[in-house]
This record gives structure tokens, sequence and C-alpha cells, in this order.
């Protein structure tokens, strides 16, 4: 489980609470001069078992205070392969817009568990008329059923907390790696930063019962928080209805999450590592991910009733 | 989980250990011997102790000198010195900082004991930093040694008014500390866990209270901290960069006394008497309050939050005999945190005990056998995700050290050490799940030394001598084996106790100094250090999950060799002080981690790390007065510090973090009358390394960094200007106690130190932002000290 950052940020609250209360920490805007980087092509893209134009996004990565937003790849060819023991298909993605940088497949198409999928972009990113090639590839782990989840709401001190539970087979032996999206009443948390990871270090092979992946703070706590926190948090309310996407990923895959969550807002100088690059596995220099895997999903809403 | 290959194989011991010991052990001896031999010669000794004369305390380090023959001693470790000289009658002088200088006739017919007793001199106040004897500083070969006593650390203004060692060490040159408010701290470029910390000869694994903002050392208790920034004792060894050495108070009063304060952060009490004629004792014990007032809070969830910290220090001596004295040493300490979704304590505990022995005027040893261990325990309360995880280390050791004057010119120190290291890195319990435990670890560390300490002439002294160490890692283990991807290729068993890896590493050092004339010495040094375990740990300020791991198979111990020279000048009768010294440090095996490394809960934690080169360079300036009125110091450090580790930054060399070019520590204190006293203290400092983004990237809306090199850009520089003022009234006869008014502020002109520089999207374009937090503003306080 991912208890090392999960305590951070409680412990990370109470010192900074702490040292804002006696020694009157600050928090405030700053500028400082950093250098442009040469922009690079960033790929990312996940496919998973659903029945969908499956989708890889294409952009530029641009100096990190530029007032513009990031620039789309708009002219590419993208190819996904799917391979499996003598039988591979080939797919070509396409935008649906041109410019938007998004190119889907044709037609809708399932990934499988145990196939292994590999990317192809052909760009010339660099403007000297000949296209740089960028791959990737990803096995998509076996599918790890979700039996259902709950929420219970309980009082922690003076907050009322959403606790997601799971209800799940932990596979034995291997190690596994976990990410769950969710929804709340049909609105959609699919930006990185929202994504719950954990592995199964201290559960490998249980059966994981009523097992809180997550607590979300319930709404009417929200002024409790500062702006700029509250605005970084996800709320909810008694009666919503959580839908939760449970995933068994690869362990770059979930590397992955964790270097984006970990280094998207610059590092703390007591619980943080120095800053670092988030990983990769797409070649030739450019950023990004691809990844496949499966998914198992189940709905709850949550009570009103606090659960002893 | 990848199948990996698993092969049972026999560890290879370098070397007979048995073999090592025997050999080393008859070495000493022969030594011991030889010496015996010696002092049968004609010439008769004086011998005794050195006192305080109203608590009866020996004085550690005290100067008593013979002018005549240009003889002198220093007390060793009870407070004893030993002088060798033909029969006569001799003018003594005996000076000890804090302590009126006391001259005495002798007659010295036969070897013969005489006692000195000092009163002290509070009324001087004198020093802030100083040399035991007034021109010690010259003779001494040693270099890049600091030593504070209680009452220097008492002028300097603190943090909320909690008076601190570690944070009055900070201010040394070539020291700086490794983030605001912490208590870690960098020597000469070395990293924070490069730092031997002790508490009465015992190690602290972690010195710091309150994610560093205050010191585990309670200043009441405290005697002297002694820093040797690289040239070690020769009876100590296993860190690369310093050694701390925080001696507590030697409880000898005849009476009962006490020492205390009242604060805002935490209360202190420290007694001290005796028990009967031969016995001793002292009791310290400190404990923050914040979390008291959060009890009188009306909300109930307040009431359930606690934040605190303790201390308690209790030491026991008894002379058995004139020759033999035994301690008996305890100290605990935590900081817990606990609100409604979990608590969070760390802390040390310490238990030694030692047997000081006198075997003649010029033979005295030590014995000691001590334990420590620091532990940390997180947990969360929080419904369906209850977890406690707990992690360690600890350890015991047994060492035995001999002082030994051989003649007025040469003097030996010698003896040997063991040390059993025990390394629990985490046990994870869940309620309803079968317990996580990570392998521990168990590590023997022996060695042996012997050391010189030589006076050629009148001018030159030379000191010299060699550790020799041996590390051995020990079963139960599962060892892995890595490929140059650093993924595991193969995993050896061993059994509990089976030895399976023996590194034997040799620590020469050597020191001369050349007093130019009364006022000027010139001195070099060189020493070569080896450290065994270290903290896998890669926060700028540390926070208290210490990870600390062995050298093993996959991971080389690591070395420095350090080179300084230095200029020393004292003025107006060793009134002034002033010194230059000049320095540079080679590292090898020095280790950091891989980016976005694992470090907690991590089995393959080894896989994280990379080793390689560093080197530290610097020059070093002291300008101190010690008498009249205004006392204080100013000194200037500049320095490099860098590291060259393939694996790291592309292999390219980076700047280490604590790498500060510049800086800049001022200290003064004015006696303006018997009842005020005024200190200032200024810290300038150029700014810390840090890593910047250089580009960025995107991903259904939020923005990730891109960064392309290490520690490129820097901070803002840091300064601080810290005040503090001191009221005693008069003493009022009818009171037992005498007081005193503290008042302090910290950061006076409110300066925005930035402690971390963090990034944020704009709500209005999303568009990245850097934000700075700093920790402190202008923090008054004021504390009241009392003593009886």
């Amino acid at each position: 489980m991912k208890i090392v950052s999960k305590f951070s940020k409680i412990y990370i609250g109470i010192l900074i609470a702490t040292s804002a209360a006696f020694l009157g920490a600050c928090t405030e805007d700053t500028t400082i001069n950093t250098e442009n980087s040469t922009p690079v092509p960033v790929v990312y893209g996940t496919i998973t078992d659903h029945n969908v134009r499956q989708e890889i996004d294409l952009s530029s990565s641009t100096g990190y205070f530029d007032k513009e937003g990031n620039k789309r790849i708009s002219e590419a060819t993208v190819t996904l392969d799917e391979d499996s023991t003598g039988i591979s298909n080939t797919y070509t993605l396409a935008q649906d817009s041109v410019g938007s940088g998004i190119y889907k497949t044709q037609q809708a198409m399932a990934g499988k568990p145990g196939w292994t999928y590999k990317l192809t972009v052909k760009t010339d990113f660099d403007q000297d008329g000949t296209a740089e090639t960028y791959q990737a590839e990803s096995e998509m782990p076996k599918r790890v059923n979700l039996d259902s989840i709950t929420i219970t709401k309980a009082k922690e001190g003076s907050y009322t907390l959403f606790s997601l539970n799971i209800n799940a087979q932990d596979p034995p032996v291997e190690e596994n790696y976990y990410l769950c999206r969710y929804s709340i009443n049909d609105t959609i948390y699919n930006k990185i930063s929202k994504y719950i990871y954990f592995d199964d270090t201290s559960l490998d092979g249980t059966y994981v019962k009523n097992l809180s992946i997550w607590h979300f703070f319930d709404k009417g706590d929200k002024s409790k928080f500062s702006d700029s926190d509250a605005e970084d948090m996800v709320f909810m309310s008694a009666g919503d209805r959580v839908h939760a996407e449970v995933s068994n990923i690869t362990e770059g895959y979930y590397h992955f999450i964790e270097d984006c969550q970990g280094q998207k807002d610059g590092s703390n100088p007591m619980f943080g590592g120095p800053p670092a690059n988030i990983s990769t596995n797409i070649s030739n220099g450019a950023r990004g991910y691809f990844t496949a895997f499966s998914t198992s999903s189940a709905n709850y809403v949550a009570p009103k009733d606090f659960t002893k | 989980m990848k199948k990996e290959k698993v092969t049972r194989s026999k560890s290879k011991t370098k070397l007979d250990f048995i073999k090592f010991f025997v050999l080393s052990l008859f070495i000493l001896l022969s030594c011991v011997s030889s010496s015996f031999a010696q002092n049968a010669v004609a010439n008769v000794t004086l011998s005794g102790v050195v006192k305080d004369k109203t608590t009866g305390e020996p004085l550690i380090g005290a100067n008593v000198y013979v002018a005549a023959l240009k003889r002198g001693s220093k007390t060793d470790l009870d407070g004893k010195y030993s002088i060798k000289l033909p029969m006569g009658t001799y003018r003594v002088k005996v000076s000890y900082i804090g302590y009126k200088s006391q001259k005495q006739s002798v007659k010295v017919a036969d070897n013969m004991e005489f006692a000195f007793n000092l009163s002290s001199d509070i009324e001087l106040h004198e020093v802030v930093i100083t040399s035991r004897r007034k021109d010690e500083n010259l003779s001494k070969v040693d270099m890049g040694v600091q030593k504070l006593t209680n009452i220097e650390i008492q002028k300097i203004p603190a943090l909320m008014g909690e008076v601190d060692v570690i944070k009055a060490i900070q201010l040394l040159p070539g020291v700086q500390s490794t983030s605001e408010g912490s208590s870690g701290f960098s020597v000469r470029g070395g990293s924070a866990d490069q730092n031997l910390i002790l508490l009465d000869n015992v190690n602290m694994y972690n010195a710091s209270h309150m994610f560093g903002f205050f010191s585990v050392f309670n200043n009441d208790a405290v005697k002297s901290a002694e820093l040797y920034k690289g040239n070690l004792p020769m009876r100590f060894g296993g860190r690369l960069s310093s050694l701390l050495d925080v001696q507590l108070k030697d409880d000898s009063p005849e009476k009962i006394k006490g020492v205390g304060g009242i604060g805002l952060i935490s209360s202190r009490l420290t007694l001290e008497g005796p028990l009967g004629h031969n016995t001793s004792w002292l009791i310290s014990g400190r404990r923050s309050y914040v979390d008291l007032f959060l009890k009188l809070s009306s909300d109930p969830d307040m009431k359930s939050e606690s934040i605190y910290f303790y201390d308690i220090n209790a030491k026991l001596s008894h002379r058995f005999s004139a020759k033999d004295k035994v301690y008996v040493n305890l100290y605990s300490g935590k900081d817990l945190f606990k609100s409604s979704f979990g608590n969070f304590s760390y802390g040390n505990a310490v238990a030694s005990t030692y047997w000081n022995h006198i075997f003649s005027e010029k033979l005295f040893s030590r014995l000691s056998i001590d334990y420590t261990k620091y532990h940390y325990e997180l947990g969360s309360s929080m419904q369906n995700s209850q977890v406690n995880w707990k992690s360690d280390i600890q350890d015991v050791a047994l060492h035995y050290d001999i002082d030994h004057a051989l003649s007025n010119k040469i003097k030996l120190e010698y003896g040997l050490s063991s040390t059993y290291n025990q390394f629990n890195p985490a046990l994870v319990a869940r309620p309803g799940y079968p317990d996580y435990r990570m392998q521990k670890s168990y590590a023997l560390e022996h060695s042996v030394y012997l050391g010189f300490d030589h006076k050629i002439n009148d001018r030159i002294n030379l000191k010299y001598g060699l550790r020799a160490t041996a590390f051995q890692n020990m079963g139960k283990a599962s060892v892995y084996s890595y490929d140059k991807n650093y993924e595991v290729k193969d995993t050896t068993y061993y059994k509990s106790g089976k030895i399976y890896h023996t590194y034997i590493r040799f620590e020469p050092r050597f020191g001369i100094a050349y007093q130019l004339d009364d006022r000027s010495s010139l001195k070099a040094n060189y020493a070569h250090n080896v450290q065994f375990i270290q903290i896998a740990n890669n926060s700028d300020s540390g926070s208290p999950l210490d990870l600390w791991f062995p050298a093993s198979t996959n991971i080389k111990p690591q070395r420095a060799d350090l080179y300084s020279v230095g200029y020393f000048r004292n003025f107006n009768k060793n009134a002034i002080e002033a010194s230059a010294e000049l320095y540079y440090k080679g590292m090898n095996n020095v280790i950091d981690f891989v980016d976005n490394a694992q470090l907690l809960l991590n089995d393959k934690l080894e896989g994280e790390v990379r080793a390689g080169k560093g080197k530290a360079y610097g020059m070093e300036l002291m300008l101190k007065k010690n008498t009249g009125k205004l006392t204080g110091f100013i000194n200037y450090t500049l320095s490099r510090t860098e590291r060259t580790i393939p694996g790291i930054n592309n292999g390219k060399t980076y700047l280490a973090p604590s790498d500060k070019t510049n800086s800049v520590n001022l200290m003064l204190s004015y006696e303006l009358s018997k009842k005020w006293s005024f200190s200032a203290g200024w810290v300038y400092a150029t700014g810390t390394p840090i890593t910047y983004p250089t580009g960025r990237f995107e991903i259904n809306g939020e923005y990730y960094p891109i960064y392309s090199g290490r520690n490129t850009s820097r901070k803002a520089d840091y300064h601080r200007l810290d005040l503090s003022a001191t009221y005693t009234p008069v003493k009022n006869p009818k009171r037992w106690y005498q007081g005193e008014w503290n008042f302090s502020l910290y950061n006076a002109y409110w300066h925005k130190n930035p402690w971390m520089v963090s990034f944020d999207q704009n709500t209005s374009n999303g568009i990245p932002k850097a934000q700075m937090t700093y920790l402190f503003g202008a923090i008054p306080s004021i504390t009241y000290n009392f003593k009886f």
C-alpha cells in the first residue's frame, strides 16, 4: 500500500499547520528564472479492454512557464500493433479533427489481457525533412476482478470522511500494482493527480476485504481548507453515486503515476527526494507513457449515516 | 514477481578474524609492557585532579602547566592530569575556560598527587568559543576542532528561546545547516549522516526533535560540545565528515544543586547531587507542552491531539577506589504527533556504563559497554485503513580505550571496540492481514587503533596513528545480486549468525603543528576516514524516517581523504584568536539515489543506490575575541562541494545539496552591566543549489515538469539576524535560587528565507507558477531560567 505518501501528506499537513500557527510560516507566489529546454514530443495513451476507439495523445513539451498551452502534434503517422503467440493485428490511428493531436483507432476495439501492444509514432518533430520514430510497448496484465466497493462514512477528528473500500482477491506470489480511477455522480476524475494507486505490499495473495484505498472529505468541510488546497481536492456528499474502476497495471505505469503525482508540484524538502524527471517508456527522447490494462468496476452510493 | 535464480554459497570471510584480533591485542599489550619499563626510570610524577571549587565537579581538558620546564598536561576524562618532571619545587599554573586561573607552588620530592580546585569566573562570562588553554590553539596539533561550553551556547540567541547545541554548532566555520530549522548539518561538504554524534560517548542516531527545529540535547545538562571537522581522535571512526562529542555534566557536587527554565516551547529541570561520599547522580528532564494547551481547547477533537517531545537524562557515578570509577548513563527521548487520523512518533534510547581505571599515573583506561536505539512508528487509525509501521536500528558496543603517557614527549592512545548492529527496516501490521516484515540485517564492526601524540621539541608537535576496522555482514539474510541494469539476478541465502562478507579498512591519520613564535603557528593534517553504514534518505532537510543500511556485497564502504593546512595567530595576549584553514576532501564510494528512488518499504533498496566520487574544498577564516565586555566571533567560509556519480545526473558532476559558496557567521555578546547582557547573531549564506524545471509536458490538462540537470540553480541567499537580551536581577539573599530572564527575537528583520519552492497551476489560465514557502517570520520569545 502506498502508506508512505498517504502518511507524508498527513504529517506535512500537521507540520505545516504547526509551523504556520507558531512560527509565522507562509507560502507566497514568487518568480524564478529557468532556462527553457529544447522541446520534445510527448506521447500518452492507455489501451484498455473497453470496446472503444482507443486513443493516443501527441503534443510537444514547452518551457516550464510558457504562457501558451502546449502545442499539439498534428502531422504524425500512428500505428498500433497487437500481438499474441502468432496472431497479430495492426491498427492505424488518425485524428478526428486535424490539429487536436488526439489520434484514434478507426473502429472500436478492446484490448486483451496477455496480449502485447506496440505503438509506433512517426513524425518530423525537428522539421529536418525526415520523420523520426517514437515507440513503446506494453503487455496488458491479467485482469483482477473487483468484487464490490463500499463507501463508509466516518468522523475523524473534526472532519467527516468517506472511505472508498474495495473487496477483491489479490493474486498470490506475483507483485501486483493497482490503479483506481473513479467518477462521482458522472463527474469523471481523469487527471493523473486524482488517480488512486496502490500495490500489494503487506497484502500479497490475501482476500482484500473492505480495505480503504482512499478517503474523500465531505463537501461540508471544504471551507476548512485554503482555497488553493481545496481546488486540488475531491469532495463528496452523502447520496453521491461513486463508480470505481480498478485495474491491474504494469509496474512501469505504476511508477509513472507515482512520479507524476510526486513531481507535479515540485519536491518537499522534508519528505520528497530531489526533483527528477518522470519516468517514460517512449523511445528516442520523447516523454509520456504508453500502457495497456484491463479494468473491473463497481458502484456504490455514499451513505448518510456514520459507520461504526 | 520475477523468478529469481537461487544459489546457496559458502561465505568467504577475507581473514580469519580471531587471528586479526589476537595479533592486534598482542601489539597493544607489547606497547603497554614496554611503556611500563620506561616508566621505571628516574623522573617523578606529579598527578592529581582538577575540580570546580564549589561543585567538586572534575574539569575535563583543564590545563596544568609548569612554566619553568615548559611542560604541561591536560586533564583527562576524569579531570586527572599527570606530569613527569625532575624533583624540585615548581610553580604550577592551572587554567580552564570559565574559571579563574590558579598558580601554586608545589614541592615535588617523590611521585605525588596534588589536587587543584578552581573557582568559577562567572562575572567574566569570558569567551564565546575558545580553546582550552589560552594559547593551546597554537600548540595543539588538532585542526578543524572547536569546543563550545554550556555557557557559551547559552549566549547564542535561539529559536523560541530553546538554546541548542546543534544550532550553535551550525554557526562554526565549515559547518552548514542542511536546511532552515533543521538539526542536520553538513561539515566540509559532507552529508548529514556522515557526522558521528555522541552523547557521553554513545552514538545518537537521530539528534532531532520536532522535525529538527530542536535537538535532543538539553543544554542545561550539557557540559560541553566539541566538533571535529574530519580529523577525528583515533578512538573514533566510522563516519566520513565529523564527530560531535557532547559531554554531559559530571556529577560530583557536594550538595544538591539544580538548574532549569520555563520557556514558550518547553520547560526543563536538571538536578545533581551526592549520594554518600563516593556516589553522585544527575537527572535531567525536558518536555514541550504545546499539547497541554490543546487540552484546554473547547473543541473535543483538539483535545485528543498531541504534539510533544521529551528528554530524560540520568547519570550515576560511583568511585569504588581512588583508581576505579564506574558510570551509568541513560537517555530516553521521544517525539509524538497524534491526531484522530493517526500517530507518528520517533526517538532514541541510550544506555551505557563505563569503568575508568587508573593503572598508574601514566596509564588510564576505560572499559565501556553501550546500547543505542533509534526507532520510529507510524500508525493510521482511520476507518478501514488501520495500519501500524515500525522501524528501528539498534547497536550494542564494547570499547576498551587506554590513555598512556610514555614520557613527557610521547603520549599514546590505543584500544579496541566491537559493535553489533541490527537494522530493522520495517514491520507493517494491519489488522486482519498477515504482518509484513522487511528482512532485518545484521553487522559487526571491530576496530583497533593506536595513536601517538609526539612533542618533538618546543616548536614541533606531531600526532599520528592508525585505525583498522573489520566490518562484517552477518546472517540471517537473503542477499540479492544485481546485474548492470540494477535488476536482481540472484538471491543467496545465509543462515542466522553466518558471517557472509567482510571489509577490512585502514584509517591512517597524521598531523603536525609548527609553532612559529609565541603568537603564531602553522599546522597540517591528513585524515583518512571510512564509513560503513549510511542513511537511505534523499530529502534535503532529513525527515525522521531515517533508514540506516550497511555496506554489503553490493555497497562498498565510503571513504574520504581530508587534507588541511592552517595558520593560527593570537593577538593581544591571546585575547584575540585568528585562524585561516584550507581543506581539500576527496571522497570515494559516496552514495546517492537514482531518480524517483523508492527508499522505504523496498527490499531491493540497494538497487536504488549509486556510488561515485565527491570532492569538497574550501577556506575557513575565523576571528574571535575572548575577553572583555564585548566578546564574540566572526567567521567566513568559502567552499565548494560536488559529486560525480554514474547514474545520477547522466554521470555529470553536480553540486551537493549543502553547497554554499560563501557563508558568514557573526556572533557578538556585550556585557552592559551585572544585570544586563545582550547578544546578536547574524548569519549569511549563498542560497543552496536547487533543481528547477526547464520544460513541461501536458496530460489531460495537467502540467508536469521536465528537468535538464540536477542542482543547476540556486535558492535566494539566506540571511537572518537574531537578538537576545538577558536580565539577571540582583540575587535576593532570602531566596534560595537565582533567576534570570531571557528575551530573544529570531529572524529580527523578518527575512523570508525560502525553505521550499513549489509549483501550482494558475486558477485562471492553468499556466504553472512558482511559490515559495518560508518557515519563520520574526519570532519573539521569553524564557525564565533559574539555578540553585
